[in-house]
């Protein structure tokens, strides 16, 4: 069976007419429409709760819309399972991939594969000839036979990709899918993009990265508040309206200066960075080393140092160390090997320090690892904090304390609604991770380690966090900033490694940096090297 | 609760009507022989529930399952009376504490033991707890045959003072066993419930039980907290030996127990683990336990056991419903399945993550 004509590579046109979706008080799409012509690559932009993915999972069938249509071809077509949706050609990959890592490619593409039912066994021979030339077409460089789980983040995308192709999906969803990749395997995703888009598919790009979205977009629909708020083409699509468009009266207010929001010491004290090259470091690894179940190395001879008044950032893409680096570097952790030193005091194998010896660690997970849903705003805040909680008389409190002492620090890091009674779980993504940063900022800690700390939230957002850390810098704390944004490590550190399969290259000055050779260390492309000493 | 009630008296009017008997005939019974040594008797019945159900609910709120509180109960009646009879002769003003504090430490310590194993080796404990129960048992009955039994009895020495019976204030409950301990309960669940909101070691409890991973990120020591909870636990079900040993029968038999560290989680279950609501389910336990006594004749003692089961059910049931229709209460990160009631806000696509280590 040719793969070209497998299901006939010519997208339908899809129309998405007034979709209203709510999920309790919440409206998700709000009459929103949009239009998907064949051969195009149609981007769907906004912040993060625009109601983009719910758009797209609509149509994949995932979710049922309240109200409102999808038209294929000019005909209503309800779509009410994924199913459905893959027979009439529409595919979805997710984040997270949906595959299984100890089954091969092939296995993993047959799975739910047409013609493949009750007791037939796997026609492996037809299937690896099939898939062989479907992978040789796009030149993906995937060997059917090789187990998911011994595939690289890039590739496995690909099989997921290739998993939809192989069902003839004419039209692919695309849900964040460069939020995994480094720059390297970010370029090439794109040409794939554009290959599927020549041979008349359509690609829908759900992105918050307005870089990809100017490099490859046809068309570009901008979603806020689950409305649609503008479409731009081709030749008009420009960055600054882009923004406009997706922050809308938002962007033009100024985002809260560094004067307005001081954190830790007074910020009178001036603090060059490289000043402070000759004093002691804040925090100093060396060779460190962490071993997990079973022998496995999960850090291997880590050394780095920071200074008082400087940000170290780690870049590296997911899964390659970075929780086991910031529990380790924030006394979390014991390491099997090396030494730590944290504000004058030395740690060796084993050892942990003292509570009130740690820095305050923003961890990668705000919703499993750092706030505990179900409690309050102020309970967050005062988790781990008792020590220090002014409103404690001999180790008892009134709630209306508690609460007075709450509300300022909600206010002053823009957490909103600035109802500290609420529980963590009802704020958006945007408003926990400002909750996070407010508490670990606030417990007048001088290091600080933030794992991921704008993942997923919006640009508003985002934009308040770097404040607050370059605030922070700016009274003389130092921080870590672990992250798979190169743009964020770029906007903000002073120095800057690659953490690439649990080893820690050796840092470099902002200015020195060559940013293509960072982006190829990401991926192993270049050996990172040990720090020397 | 109000429907997981009506759903129970339903339930029982079914029952009724299954075996031939009229609920109106229940009722007029009921209201006819529910006098006031019964209401004596149901607050007796709660006293011991109240203890048992803050021993499940304590725990509960550090997110552990404490199935030992018949055990517990054992330990720390066993200790109380024999405290109080072996310093009979001392004034009451002293015996008395000293025999409450050792039906409290008792508990206690027989709590501390699965929490020590918890906090040390991470054993799971409710398979410690339902261990240490037959341990409980069994070293109480070899202690009295052994060692503690007065001559030719099953039962220790009397202890040398006593709580009051309540029926010397209140006469119209006369003869009935409601004593003094009921006051020692009430007090218990206040402490309780002060300790939990407004404490800040209540307070680390609590965020331990609601999230140990963020609780353990943010620099609270889970071990200790764990150690903490089980001892508190422990100790509210030993105080069940106030209300058995000091209170009624003035002396340790083995048997009393009888199943009260059991229904202890059905009070907490429906007292949602909060200190101020056990009281009022530990009536309503109690007032089911003696209905079903005053209703003897008509319907077998047995069909008390399926209520309580049936307002379990109707209980657990209500409460998922409840909980389903507002947010998933973990922040609203579940995969992805058609149909499935979606969190808003997840623009970034499903996150299949486990906890972190």
């Amino acid at each position: 069976m040719a793969l070209a004509t497998r299901g006939g590579a010519r997208a339908p046109e899809v129309r998405l007419e007034r979709i209203t979706k709510r999920f309790g008080a919440t409206l998700a799409n709000d009459e929103a429409s949009v239009r998907l012509e064949p051969g195009t690559i149609h981007a769907l932009v906004g912040e993060n709760g625009a109601g983009k993915s719910t758009l797209m999972r609509i149509l994949y069938g995932l979710l049922h819309a309240d109200c409102g249509r999808i038209l294929i071809d000019g005909v209503e077509t309800p779509i009410l399972s994924p199913a459905q949706a893959l027979a009439r050609g529409i595919g979805m990959i997710h984040q997270h991939f949906m595959l299984v890592p100890v089954m091969t490619v092939l296995e993993n593409i047959a799975l739910g594969a047409e013609g493949l039912r009750g007791l037939r066994a796997l026609p492996r021979a037809r299937l690896a000839r099939e898939l062989a030339e479907l992978f040789g077409h796009y030149g993906f460089d995937i060997d059917p036979q090789a187990h998911v789980a011994d595939l690289g983040v890039g590739e496995r995308q690909r099989v997921e990709i290739g998993r939809l192709l192989f069902r003839g999906a004419r039209l692919l969803i695309c849900d964040e899918p460069t939020a995994v990749l480094a720059p390297p395997e970010v370029r090439a995703f794109l040409t794939i993009l554009r290959r599927f888009r020549d041979e008349g598919r359509t690609v829908v790009l759900i992105t918050h990265k307005l870089g990809e979205v100017l490099e490859v977009a046809d068309r570009v629909t901008v979603l806020r508040g689950g409305r649609v708020v503008g479409e731009m083409e081709g030749a008009e699509l420009d960055r600054d309206a882009l923004v406009r468009l997706i922050m809308g009266d938002a962007g033009a207010a100024p985002s809260r200066t560094a004067a307005a929001v001081p954190i830790g010491a007074a910020p009178s004290r001036q603090v060059q960075r490289a000043a402070n090259r000759g004093e002691q470091p804040m925090l100093a690894a060396r060779e460190l080393t962490v071993r997990g179940a079973g022998g496995r190395v999960l850090l291997e001879r880590v050394s780095c140092a920071v200074h008082a008044g400087e940000i170290l950032g780690v870049a590296g893409v997911s899964g390659n160390g970075q929780g086991e680096l910031s529990a380790v570097l924030a006394g979390r952790l014991r390491f099997d090997e090396g030494t730590l030193q944290l504000g004058g005091c030395h740690y060796s194998a084993g050892q942990l320090p003292d509570a009130w010896q740690r820095p305050a660690l923003i961890p990668e997970d705000r919703s499993s690892e750092g706030l505990i849903g179900p409690l309050r705003l102020w309970e967050n805040l005062l988790l781990g904090r008792t020590q220090e909680a002014p409103f404690l008389r001999r180790g008892w409190y009134t709630h209306r304390a508690a609460r007075a002492w709450a509300r300022p620090q909600i206010d002053r890091f823009s957490v909103t609604p600035c109802d500290e009674t609420l529980t963590a779980d009802a704020l958006s993504g945007g408003n926990q991770q400002k909750l996070l940063c407010a508490r670990e900022l606030l417990r007048g800690r001088r290091l600080l380690i933030a794992n991921q700390p704008t993942r997923g939230i919006d640009i508003t957002s985002t934009a308040f966090v770097h404040t607050v850390l370059r605030d922070f810098r700016a009274t003389g704390g130092s921080v870590i900033l672990i992250s798979a944004d190169l743009d964020e490590i770029l906007a903000l550190a002073d120095q800057v490694a690659v953490l690439y399969r649990g080893r820690l290259g050796a840092a470099a000055p902002r200015a020195d940096l060559d940013v293509e050779a960072l982006g190829r260390a990401m991926v192993g492309l270049v050996a990172a090297r040990r720090s020397s000493g | 609760m109000g429907s997981a009630l009506a759903v129970a008296v339903v339930l029982a009017a079914l029952i009724a009507v299954l075996l031939g008997v009229s609920p109106a005939a229940l009722v007029a019974t009921l209201g006819a022989r529910f006098g006031p040594y019964a209401w004596g008797q149901v607050l007796f019945r709660a006293t011991f529930l109240t203890f048992t159900g803050l021993a499940v609910a304590l725990a509960f709120q550090a997110g552990l399952f404490n199935i030992g509180a018949e055990g517990q109960a054992v330990v720390g009646s066993l200790a109380c009376a024999v405290v109080g009879a072996g310093l009979a002769p001392l004034p009451g003003v002293i015996l008395l504490p000293a025999a409450v504090a050792a039906a409290l430490a008792g508990g206690a310590a027989w709590g501390l033991l699965p929490g020590w194993l918890k906090a040390r080796f991470g054993t799971h404990e409710v398979i410690n707890t339902i261990m240490l129960n037959f341990i409980a048992l069994a070293g109480s009955n070899f202690l009295m045959t052994r060692y503690l039994a007065l001559p030719e009895t099953v039962r220790t020495a009397d202890v040398g003072a006593s709580l009051p019976r309540l029926d010397n204030l209140v006469p119209g409950l006369h003869g009935s066993a409601v004593n003094a301990s009921l006051w020692l309960a009430l007090a218990a669940v206040l402490l309780a419930h002060a300790f939990l909101h407004h404490t800040a070691a209540g307070f680390k409890l609590r965020a331990v039980g609601r999230g140990l991973i963020q609780a353990r990120t943010a620099g609270i020591e889970p071990g200790r907290r764990i150690m903490l909870a089980f001892a508190l636990a422990g100790g509210a079900a030993g105080l069940v030996g106030t209300n058995f040993v000091l209170g009624y029968k003035h002396y340790y038999e083995d048997g009393f127990t009888g199943g009260i560290g059991f229904l202890g989680i059905a009070v907490a279950l429906v007292a949602r683990n909060e200190p101020l609501g056990i009281f009022p389910a530990a009536l309503l336990f109690g007032f089911l336990a003696e209905a079903g006594l005053v209703v003897n004749t008509l319907l077998p003692r047995e069909m008390v056991d399926v209520l309580t089961g049936a307002i379990l059910l109707a209980f657990i049931v209500a409460e998922r419903l409840r909980r389903r229709g507002g947010r998933d209460l973990l922040g609203g990160r579940r995969p992805n399945r058609a149909g499935g009631p979606e969190p808003p806000g997840a623009g970034a696509g499903p996150v299949l993550r486990g906890a972190a280590p």
